[in-house]
């Protein structure tokens, strides 16, 4: 899938993958993959901007822990991101909705 | 290769200290991590290192993500810290002279110390006037990406901010030492505190563009920039846009304003205050004619 298309919609997705537990920045990436089905396949370094950004937000928090027997920054969901996931879900619904609407229907 | 890797990007970061230590040691756990995956896969770890440098992306790629995610942000402090650094000088010299025996500046000044009071209030004017050119493009852009015209305006409205500042830290505190010379009741705390405000805000100033300057990559602009949007934000920007393509009336309005402004802040007689505001009518028209182009201010 083209990376551009996943632009904008990468920290909604950061946030969700953390939902089910803490990550580190490589497990982030991974679980992105695993769960698209391979379809998201982006450069790894991407994802790194998108969780730096949420930590500024308050959306995530890391910490250094250990990780398979070496030291990893793992980073965890916090309230502010949990309510900021909610919203993305909300405003993904709505224009998924719409879009699905638009492009589904073929002229009879 | 990971080493050169890591070498190649803590180079190509614009952001310094702790957070590029952080950044390349996040970028090392992840590739000892993609590589620990691709051996436990059976790939040689030759292969194994450089299929996981190509998984992340090229250092100069990443870094470009993280510099315009750093400079983006100290964009949208840089003008706290300017506003804070002009209130600073300003507070100073008020907090320094206001205290003194007498109002304001009393004792009859040496002409060293009028220039130099003066030659400040003409820095001042000059960091405000750069300071509201930026405040003006900034706010036009309020939301959006800033484009490299913008970028570029906004950079020379920061040097030409911080001159004027220091200029005006610089002529206050002459000024400031000439008043308190010789008066034996001048009080000093004030006079030490104002001064260490006015030296402090010009400071930061200073930091504050060094470091914006150091982060911000910018590029050449192409044409003119983005058209402005249709919101009341833009308004100061399309008014400053509409007086600069009337360089006349821009100029004659604002140095008739300013030279009245200065007569009637100079302590003396009308006829003593003209040379004054025979002076700041021609430091406006010089700061016009050579400032004008570089601050969008005349076309």
């Amino acid at each position: 899938m083209r990376s551009e298309l996943l632009k904008g919609h990468l920290d909604a997705l950061v946030l969700a993958l953390l939902e089910e537990g803490p990550l580190h920045g490589y497990g982030v990436i991974e679980q992105l993959r695993l769960r698209s089905g391979d379809v998201f396949d982006l450069p790894e370094g991407t994802v790194y901007p998108a969780l730096y950004r949420l930590e500024r937000a308050g959306s995530v928090t890391s910490t250094r822990s250990s990780v398979g027997g070496r030291s990893r920054r793992v980073y965890r969901l916090a309230r502010p991101g949990r309510h900021a996931l909610e919203e993305s879900r909300q405003d993904w619904q709505q224009f998924s909705i719409a879009i699905d609407k638009i492009l589904t229907a073929r002229p009879a | 290769m990971i080493d050169d890797y890591l070498a190649r990007l803590r180079k190509e970061l614009r952001v310094t200290g702790k957070r590029r230590d952080r950044i390349v040691d996040d970028v090392r756990d992840h590739l000892e991590d993609a590589i620990a995956a691709l051996r436990r896969d059976g790939t040689e770890a030759g292969d194994a290192e450089r299929m996981a440098l190509a998984a992340f992306g090229p250092a100069s790629q990443f870094a470009a993500q993280i510099n315009s995610d750093a400079a983006t942000l100290l964009l949208r402090r840089t003008p706290a810290a300017m506003v804070l650094a002009g209130l600073a000088v300003v507070g100073g010299l008020l907090f320094a002279a206001v205290p003194q025996p007498a109002p304001g500046l009393p004792k009859p000044a040496g002409l060293g110390g009028e220039i130099s009071f003066f030659a400040g209030t003409v820095g001042l004017q000059v960091a405000f006037i750069a300071g509201v050119r930026a405040a003006a493009r900034t706010l036009a852009r309020w939301r959006r990406t800033p484009s490299a015209a913008d970028l570029h305006l906004l950079r020379r409205t920061a040097l030409v901010f911080v001159g004027g500042l220091i200029a005006s830290a610089v002529g206050w505190t002459v000024a400031l030492l000439d008043a308190v010379n010789g008066r034996p009741h001048g009080r000093v705390v004030p006079l030490v505190v104002g001064l260490a405000m006015i030296i402090g805000g010009s400071t930061l100033a200073a930091a504050t563009t060094a470091r914006w300057r150091r982060t911000m990559i910018v590029v050449p602009p192409d044409g003119d920039g983005d058209e402005l949007p249709a919101s009341v934000f833009a308004l100061p920007e399309r008014f400053i846009q509409w007086m600069a393509a009337r360089p006349a009336l821009a100029c004659t309005s604002t140095a008739l304003v300013a030279a009245l402004a200065a007569m009637s802040r100079a302590e003396t007689t009308a006829a003593g205050a003209l040379p004054w505001g025979l002076a700041e009518a021609a430091f406006v028209v010089a700061g016009y004619v050579m400032l004008g182009p570089a601050l969008e201010l005349r076309t």
